[in-house]
Parts: C-alpha cells; sequence; structure tokens
C-alpha cells in the first residue's frame, strides 16, 4: 500500500514539476510592444553566432498584472528592450523586483537611464542628443522651431526638450505633445521656420506631409525616435532633405547591412548579453561588469558608461531621394 | 496445469492488463482532447467574431471612433480626407473588404488592426486598439485570433501572438516559447481566418482529473501486479522449500524409521498448516512402523517358539517310530538293524531315481522303517520259527501289511507312509500280496522299499539259513527277481547305488 501511494505520489509531483521546469533553458527576453522589430536582431545575433539560446517575446504593452506575471517566469534573465523611455519608466519596478537585466538599443532618456542598474542603453542621452540638435538648429539661423512631441511617450519629450531649452532661448522653441495627427490639424505650420519632430517614424513622416499639404516649407529635422523604417514610407515626397539623427554609427549599419535601427540594436544588445552570459554574470552584477568597457558592434564602438548609457558619436542622416544617406 | 506455468500466466495476464490501462487512457485522451478544442473553437472563436462584426458595423454605420477605435475616411488612392494625407505607402488592399497585415498604429497608437471596406465612392479604414481584444476576449486558457490573407496574426487576445504567421491550417506548433493546438477557419465576407490557439498547458489542466484518475487506476494495478509477484515469489519460494524438505523427510523414511519432520516456519499460513499436518503424518507413520516392528517381533517370537516346539514333536514322533521299528525288531529276532538299513538304502535309491519332494523322501524314509509294524500282530512262533512255514502259517504272515496299515492309518497325513507299508510286498509281475498289483499300479515308493528290503534280508542271517553276499544277493536279485518281483529299471539304478556304496567302502570313507 505504501509503494502504491509512494508511487502516485511521485506520477504525480513529476507531473507537476514538469509543467513548471524550464527544463535548464537559458532565455533572453524581447521586451516588446509590437513597433519594433527587436526579436529578428536577437534571432540574427543567436544564429550567426550558433548560440543555444531560446529567444522569447514578451508584450509590454499588455496589462500590468499579466505583464508582471509573464516577467516573473523569467526571473535572473537578460532582456532587451524596451523601445521607449516611458516604458522603461514603468518597467524598471519589475526589472528590479525580478532580476532582469534589460539593455534598451535605443532609450535616451535621462530620466531613465542610469537610474537602475537593471537597466542600461546603448544609446547616448537626451543631453547630448539635444545639445546636436540645438547646434543644428543654430546652424540653420531659423527664429520659429515647432517641436512635436509623442505625448504617449512622456519621458522622452520631457527629457529632449528639456534638452533642446537648455541650447535655445524659450521664444525660439515652441512645443507641441500630441497623440495622434489630428491634433494638428488647426496648427499653423507656415508659422515655423524649422519643425523638429521626435515622434516615432510613421507619425513624423504623416506630420510632415501635413506640414507640407499647409504651406511649411522650412526644414524638417527628426530625432532619433523618428529614425524607423517607417518614416519614408509614411512621408513619402515631404520628408525629402528631412535631417534625422541617428543614434548609431550609420556607416556601420550600412556597411554590415542593417537597415532597421531596432534589429541593429537588438543585434549589439545581444551581443552583450552573449558575453555576460559566457563569463557567468549573474543580472545583478551585470552593471557593474558593463560599465566603462568598450565594444564594437553593428552599431558601431561604443563605451558603456558608469550611467549605463553608451558614449559614441551621433550620425545625422539626411532623407534624399527616399532613403537615408549620411549628412555629417 | 504446473504452478510455474500458472504463475507464467499470470504474469501474461497482469502485463496484458496494464498495457490495456495504458492503451484505454491514451486512447480516452483523445475525444477528451478533440472536446476541448471543440468547446474553444465555438466558444472563443464565435466571441471573437461577434466582437469583430459588432465593432465593425458600429463603426461602418456611425462613422465615427468607439471603444478606442478609429473611422477614417479615405479614397480610392488611400489618401486621407480629414487630413490629405498619402496612406499609400502604409496601406495596401487587393480587394475590399479587406483585413491588413500591417500591425503599427497608423492613427491609432501601438499595435492595431485595420479594416478596409468600401463605402459609397470611399474606402472607411477602421482601426482598432489591438490591446482592446485582451480586454473583450479574456481567456486565460486558450487564444483566439485573426489573421489577415498571408496568415499572419493582427487581432489576439494574447499579445505576444501578435505578427506570428502560421504555415498551417490544423495541428500542433510552438509559437514565442508556447506549444499548442491551432485551428483556422476562414472568416466570411473577408480574405482572412480566425482561429484558436490552445496551448498544452490547457490540455494540462483540463485533463488534470482524468490523469490523476488514471494514474491512480495504473498506479494500483501496477501495486496490485507487484505485490501479487512478491506473493507469487515467496509462494513458489516456500513451496519449493518445504517440498524438498518434505521429499528429504520421505527417503529417510523409507530407509529408516529415524526420521525426524522438522516444519519449516514460512510467511504462508496454509503452507505451515500443510507441514504441521505431514510432521503429525510422519509421526503416525514412525508411531505405527513402531507398532508394526513390536508385532513381527512377537510373531517372530512365536515362530521360533512353534518350529522348536515342532522340532522337539518332530524329534519325539521319530523316537516313537524309532521306538516302534525296535520293537518289531525285538519281536522278530530275524531282524535286528534291518530296518535302518532298508531306511540307509531306500532313500539312496531314492534320490538315484531322481525323487526329491520332501513329502516322498519322508513317507520313504518312515515307511522304510516301519514297513515291517504288522508284524507286531503275527504270533512270535510263526514269526521265529527256524523252518519253512506252513501254507497256513505262510498266510497268516502275509497278513502283516494289511495289520501294519491297520497300525498307522490312523496317523493324520501318512498316507503315502500306508501306502508303503500296505504294499511293500507287491510284486512286479503282479504275483504279491495283499493286493495283487503289477507294474506302475505299485508307486515308485513302495517298490524302492521292497527292493531294498529283500535286499537287505538276503545279506542278513536268518535261523533257516546264511547271510549272503552283497554280490550273491545281487546275483541272487537279478537272476531270480528282476522282471518279476521287481522292475528291471529300478534294479539297475539300485545297482548304481551299491556300487558307489561299494567303492566308498573300498575308499574307506
Amino acid at each position: 500500500m505504501k509503494f502504491a501511494i509512494f508511487l502516485f505520489v511521485v506520477a504525480l509531483a513529476l507531473i507537476i514539476v514538469l509543467s513548471q521546469v524550464k527544463l535548464n533553458r537559458i532565455f533572453i527576453v524581447v521586451l516588446e510592444d509590437g513597433e519594433a522589430n527587436f526579436f529578428q536582431g536577437v534571432e540574427a545575433f543567436l544564429k550567426e553566432r550558433r548560440l543555444r539560446y531560446e529567444a522569447v517575446r514578451v508584450r509590454i504593452d499588455t496589462e500590468k498584472p499579466k505583464l508582471e506575471a509573464v516577467l516573473r517566469k523569467y526571473q535572473n534573465s537578460y532582456a532587451v528592450g524596451p523601445r521607449i523611455s516611458s516604458q522603461a519608466r514603468d518597467l524598471i519596478p519589475f526589472l528590479e523586483k525580478y532580476k532582469i537585466f534589460a539593455i534598451a538599443p535605443q532609450v535616451t532618456s535621462y530620466f531613465v537611464v542610469g537610474k537602475s542598474s537593471y537597466l542600461m542603453s546603448l544609446s547616448v542621452t537626451d543631453e547630448e542628443q539635444g545639445r546636436q540638435i540645438a547646434e543644428l538648429l543654430k546652424r540653420f539661423r531659423h527664429d520659429r522651431v515647432l517641436l512635436v512631441c509623442d505625448k504617449l511617450n512622456p519621458v522622452y519629450s520631457q527629457s529632449l526638450e528639456e534638452s533642446l531649452r537648455k541650447c535655445l532661448s524659450a521664444e525660439t522653441l515652441k512645443s507641441v505633445h500630441i497623440s495622434r495627427i489630428d491634433e494638428l490639424v488647426d496648427e499653423d505650420f507656415a508659422h515655423y521656420d524649422v519643425m523638429v519632430l521626435a515622434v516615432d517614424g510613421r507619425l513624423a513622416g504623416m506630420i510632415a506631409q501635413l506640414a507640407r499639404s499647409r504651406g511649411f516649407s522650412g526644414p524638417l529635422v527628426g530625432s532619433d525616435y523618428a529614425f524607423d523604417r517607417d518614416l519614408i514610407p509614411s512621408g513619402k515626397d515631404a520628408i525629402e532633405g528631412m535631417l534625422v539623427c541617428c543614434l548609431f554609427d550609420y556607416r556601420s549599419l550600412s556597411e554590415k547591412g542593417f537597415d532597421d535601427i531596432d534589429v541593429a540594436g537588438a543585434y549589439d544588445a545581444t551581443m552583450l548579453i552573449a558575453e555576460l552570459l559566457q563569463n557567468k554574470i549573474l543580472p545583478e552584477n551585470a552593471a557593474e561588469y558593463l560599465r566603462n568597457r568598450k565594444f564594437v558592434g553593428v552599431t558601431g564602438e561604443f563605451v558603456i558608461s558608469s550611467d549605463l548609457s553608451s558614449k559614441r558619436e551621433l550620425t545625422f542622416v539626411e532623407v534624399r531621394n527616399g532613403s537615408f544617406e549620411i549628412e555629417r | 496445469m504446473s504452478l510455474r506455468e500458472m504463475v507464467l500466466r499470470f504474469r501474461r495476464y497482469g502485463t496484458l492488463l496494464v498495457l490495456i490501462l495504458v492503451a484505454t487512457f491514451v486512447i480516452g485522451l483523445f475525444p477528451l482532447a478533440r472536446r476541448i478544442n471543440s468547446y474553444y473553437s465555438t466558444s472563443y472563436v464565435s466571441l471573437l467574431k461577434n466582437s469583430l462584426s459588432q465593432l465593425l458595423d458600429q463603426a461602418s454605420k456611425q462613422s465615427q471612433s468607439s471603444f478606442g477605435a478609429v473611422v477614417r475616411r479615405l479614397n480610392r488612392q488611400l489618401v486621407d480626407i480629414a487630413t490629405n494625407v498619402d496612406l499609400s505607402n502604409l496601406l495596401r488592399y487587393e480587394k475590399l473588404p479587406w483585413v491588413s497585415s500591417d500591425l503599427r498604429g497608423i492613427f491609432v497608437h501601438g499595435n492595431s488592426v485595420k479594416f478596409l471596406i468600401e463605402q459609397g465612392s470611399d474606402i472607411l479604414l477602421v482601426e482598432i486598439p489591438a490591446s482592446l481584444f485582451e480586454k473583450i476576449v479574456s481567456a486565460e486558457m486558450a487564444y483566439v485570433f485573426l489573421t489577415s490573407s498571408d496568415r499572419t496574426i493582427v487581432v489576439c487576445n494574447n499579445l505576444n501572438l501578435l505578427g506570428s504567421k502560421f504555415n498551417t491550417e490544423k495541428g500542433f506548433l510552438k509559437i514565442n516559447d508556447l506549444v499548442g493546438f491551432v485551428q483556422l477557419e476562414r472568416l466570411e465576407g473577408f480574405e482572412a481566418f480566425v482561429g484558436s490557439f490552445v496551448p498544452l498547458s490547457t490540455y494540462l489542466i483540463v485533463l488534470l482529473p482524468y490523469i490523476i484518475v488514471a494514474l491512480a487506476a495504473l498506479c494500483g494495478a501496477v501495486f496490485w501486479l507487484n505485490f501479487a509477484y512478491s506473493f507469487e515469489n515467496r509462494l513458489i519460494t516456500a513451496v519449493n522449500v518445504v517440498l524438498d524438505n518434505v521429499n528429504q523427510s520421505l527417503s529417510k523414511l523409507e530407509k529408516t524409521e529415524e526420521v525426524v519432520y522438522v516444519p519449516i516456519e514460512t510467511k504462508i499460513s496454509e503452507l505451515n498448516q500443510l507441514q504441521e499436518a505431514i510432521h503429525r503424518l510422519v509421526e503416525a507413520q514412525k508411531a505405527s512402523w513402531h507398532e508394526l516392528h513390536a508385532m513381527m517381533q512377537n510373531l517372530q517370537d512365536t515362530v521360533n517358539e512353534l518350529e522348536g516346539t515342532q522340532k522337539v514333536l518332530e524329534e519325539r514322533n521319530e523316537q516313537i517310530i524309532a521306538t516302534l521299528a525296535e520293537a518289531i525288531e525285538v519281536k522278530d529276532a530275524n531282524t535286528f538293524g534291518h530296518s535302518d538299513r532298508v531306511v540307509t538304502l531306500a532313500l539312496e535309491l531314492a534320490k538315484e531315481v531322481g525323487l526329491t519332494d520332501p513329502a516322498d523322501l519322508e513317507a520313504i524314509k518312515f515307511g522304510a522303517l516301519l514297513h515291517d509294524i504288522g508284524k507286531i500282530g503275527i504270533p512270535e512262533h510263526i514269526l521265529n520259527k527256524p523252518g519253512r512255514l506252513t501254507q497256513q502259517e505262510y498266510e497268516i504272515m502275509k497278513m502283516h501289511p494289511i495289520y501294519g496299515e491297520k497300525i498307522i492309518k490312523k496317523i493324520s497325513g501318512w498316507d503315502l507312509v500306508v501306502d508303503i507299508v500296505r504294499h511293500h510286498h507287491e510284486n512286479y509281475d503282479g504275483s504279491g500280496y495283499p493286493d495283487g498289483l503289477k507294474g506302475d499300479q505299485i508307486s515308485l515308493r513302495a517298490q524302492i522299499v521292497s527292493l531294498v528290503d529283500v535286499f537287505c534280508a538276503l545279506i542278513e542271517e536268518r535261523s533257516y539259513r546264511r547271510a549272503l553276499s552283497v554280490e550273491e544277493a545281487v546275483r541272487l536279485i537279478e537272476k531270480e527277481m528282476v522282471g518279476t518281483k521287481f522292475d528291471p529299471r529300478l534294479y539297475r539304478a539300485f545297482v548304481r547305488v551299491l556300487e558307489r556304496y561299494l567303492r566308498a567302502y573300498s575308499a574307506g570313507l
């Protein structure tokens, strides 16, 4: 009788354990919102290096309890993402709680980068980007600048605007924060000399079309946010001549055949994660390990700063004949 | 059927039982799994279809946003009429209505599903946030989705599956670390599919009670078999040990009575009882053996005693008979020592002619000793008359065989002796007395005694003549009596006996 009970309990325990156990697999969590193509970059690196880590998508635009339940499953692991700073701000508590070290390739806001030892960026912060965009605007010698920000990415919008305002006078810069294009229908675009679009590429293109159709003829400048694969299809002719800030070394990206900056960022993020895993660095010690280390990836050469952002050269590209070309 | 064969058959049936149980449980899983699929296909998928239908109906009728959905009017070139933004690079369609496979929102933040519906000369773009379906079709156990014509998921109640692409309409596959069963069906009116994805964990959860019951039954069967196997092993071992013990004890019991059967303690009470019974049987056997032995000993003692008594009686008989014979010799002064000689030679002659039956030899012995017992009835003056007997006297003398018969015939078992006594004066040619028998009518025993009696009488001295030598007696017999008084064959045998005697005598034996 004891044997039968023992057998039954063992079988039951085995079923429960098998349903829960991850069989010692190593996961790389891809924090996605459906807008960036991080997963492709992660898989490309793993396939190229023949690594047996498993990439798994986790949607971060879901409800928080669901997101937490999923992240709980992957605690003590490494992640690629999120895409934008506002998402990073919301994720940090979960990352710290479940000890998930995330490498967000293009998160630039100093309101989030450097605020947690579980989040790092492959990009410079908005402070540097703002400074360089401001310098570019000064080069144009225009007095009326319209900054269009994403209301749904407030963290980034705030830090970029702050950075610009540090270099530009209040009279020169007017900012609008929108969540959809309809909010700009009544805007007098003809009034402005320059427009800085700090929204995603798709929206930036549509705004450019709207602005051009409403009489705006000045130069267009895009922040790193606008530099994505949808900017050119969305903006069509309206964005011809537009200058866009690329956080990575665009020459290197072109040479390596990466036309999607999200894929390239995820590729280099996975490169860092692979090094951490191969050196058996736990997520809680990853920040310490990475600080002041220099890497050369498809995104170019970069050094991890003490605030877990990356020191690197920014590139400005110009849209010419429906494609990006290096401006400087 | 032997115990071993029964055990083998039992094991085969046991294994068969377990296999049948496993097969039954496995086969039973399939209809249950089909039922689960059917449940989610018919409930959740229809829920998704209804939700989509309602949203699209509402949007197309009211031409305005609701539930976070955005409705835009586009011209045929896909230019947004309100903003004049050309969306032809972001949207495309082959025919209307159409579900776009593009996931990025245009007028909606984040991912969205975009329906292009014909409305008059324009096209209605209905853009619904993908996250809305997570709320509308809240299902933890299964995921329902809508795919575009290229089977890319554009709507799903699990956002992690958005953008995934299917190569098959039905079957098990792995999507984003989730293994499950997918089933697609065409969405009426659209070049699109709706379907369900049931993760394996759902099957496990739903089927858990069944699996537990199945496992319990299987464990029960395995336990029962294990118990039965261990019992049969114990049984076989115990039975073998007991059988060896019994066989050893029985083989000893055949040789000696000094056997002590010691039962071996086993864990099977029936075997212990059997051994106790065998122990009692062996002890009973030993007791009856002892009793039989004692009885046989008693019997043997009795037999020995009887044999002793018989021997004494026989000796006494012989003494009585010898006394009788001596009485005759005392009465007949001419015949002293005659009977002893006749006995000796008659027995030798009987052996010579091949008589070996102890009854014959005994009859010859006593017949030879007592053949003249009837002379007791003959008056002494006739018996011891020195001269020739008168006819009358001779007639009286011829009565002695009849008197002899009368004397001994009451002795039971002496018929052969009586025959010798009555007929020892019968002649081969029938001229003898008292019955005038001839040839084979006269028993061989009587002929032997008759021949030896005549021979011994011839070599003994009588009052009326001297004793003849052996050779004279033999010649006389051969000349005057062979063929008339005696059988020639018997005579020749007697001669061989005499010759043997004479040789032994000459050799000093």
